[in-house]
């Protein structure tokens, strides 16, 4: 799995590819408490090259969603495909979350 | 003469089922799924949206880490083990159980189980319900090992009156208009 960081304007751009497992979840996690205790609030997840998620990466999503809920803020996803989109659907993450198409749309929903 | 197919999308019906539903919290467990083989997973504690549902449940979604078919296997095997009526003898509220496979035609590199516990209508969704009842009765009847419940939401500490009341299709009602199509 590998992470990418880009600070914009009014968002941190979180792009992940490969494979968010019990093992590289943690990594993700790690990385996003790190923005999160540096101040940044609103998170675009760009998941466009992620092949695979599991029950882990599901987890250390929500833990991330739950220390940004109660610091006011936002987590959003982009480019969720195949796979990983079903495993979103399924868990129901598409009614916790707002999932976009792409990093534009999501940009753009922020305003 | 082909004849016409009426489908169901029961991947659909469950997403509906679940923007009924919300989230009050949720831990991740250990578990022994065989003989020196361990599975690790995720489960969400859900409940009707107010106003969804005739009859209070707690909704449990287990999603377990399955990187292949064979580990998909060993875990349904163990998932079908469970005898989720034995929460009759542990949860005093309990009033019956539906357990949903959901058995997807593309594989995911997960196992998903929905557990739906329905409880009596004077069942408060409180912190103290969920950490002292439903979580270790869970816990027991299952055999996992689980870390500690994070709650997504505030919810009251103790029962102050709140229900999980709610009015229209719970996912077992959904679930028995499909069968009746």
């Amino acid at each position: 799995m590998e992470i990418q960081v880009k600070k914009e304007d009014k968002v941190t751009i979180v792009s992940v590819s490969g494979k968010m497992d019990a093992v590289t979840a943690p990594d993700y996690e790690k990385r996003l408490q790190e923005l999160v205790a540096a101040g940044d609030k609103v998170f675009i997840n760009d998941f466009s090259d992620l092949v695979y998620i599991s029950s882990a990466g599901l987890r250390s999503i929500l833990a991330t969603a739950k220390d940004l809920k109660s610091r006011n803020g936002k987590l959003l996803f982009a480019g969720i495909k195949g796979p990983v989109k079903d495993v979103f659907e399924i868990s129901g993450f598409g009614s916790l979350f707002q999932l976009h198409e792409s990093l534009d749309s999501a940009r753009n929903s922020i305003g | 003469m082909k004849g016409k197919h009426t489908g169901i999308d029961l991947h659909q019906q469950f997403i509906e089922v679940f923007n009924r539903e919300e989230m009050l919290a949720f831990f991740d467990f250990r578990t022994e799924t065989s003989q020196a083989n361990f599975a690790t997973g995720l489960c969400k504690i859900s409940k009707p949206k107010e106003g969804t549902s005739d009859t209070p449940y707690f909704s449990l979604l287990f999603i377990i880490e399955t990187p292949d078919e064979e580990t998909w296997r060993i875990v349904d095997s163990w998932f079908s083990s469970i005898n989720w009526d034995d929460l009759r003898n542990r949860l005093p509220e309990f009033e019956s159980v539906l357990s949903i496979p959901f058995t997807l035609q593309k594989f995911t590199g997960n196992f998903f189980q929905e557990i739906d516990i329905y409880v009596r209508e004077d069942t408060p969704p409180s912190r103290s319900f969920i950490l002292g009842a439903l979580f270790p009765a869970v816990r027991s009847v299952s055999g996992i090992d689980p870390g500690e419940p994070v709650f997504w939401e505030d919810l009251p500490s103790s029962n102050n009156g709140h229900t999980i009341e709610s009015s229209n299709a719970s996912l077992l009602e959904r679930l028995q208009n499909l069968i009746r199509l």
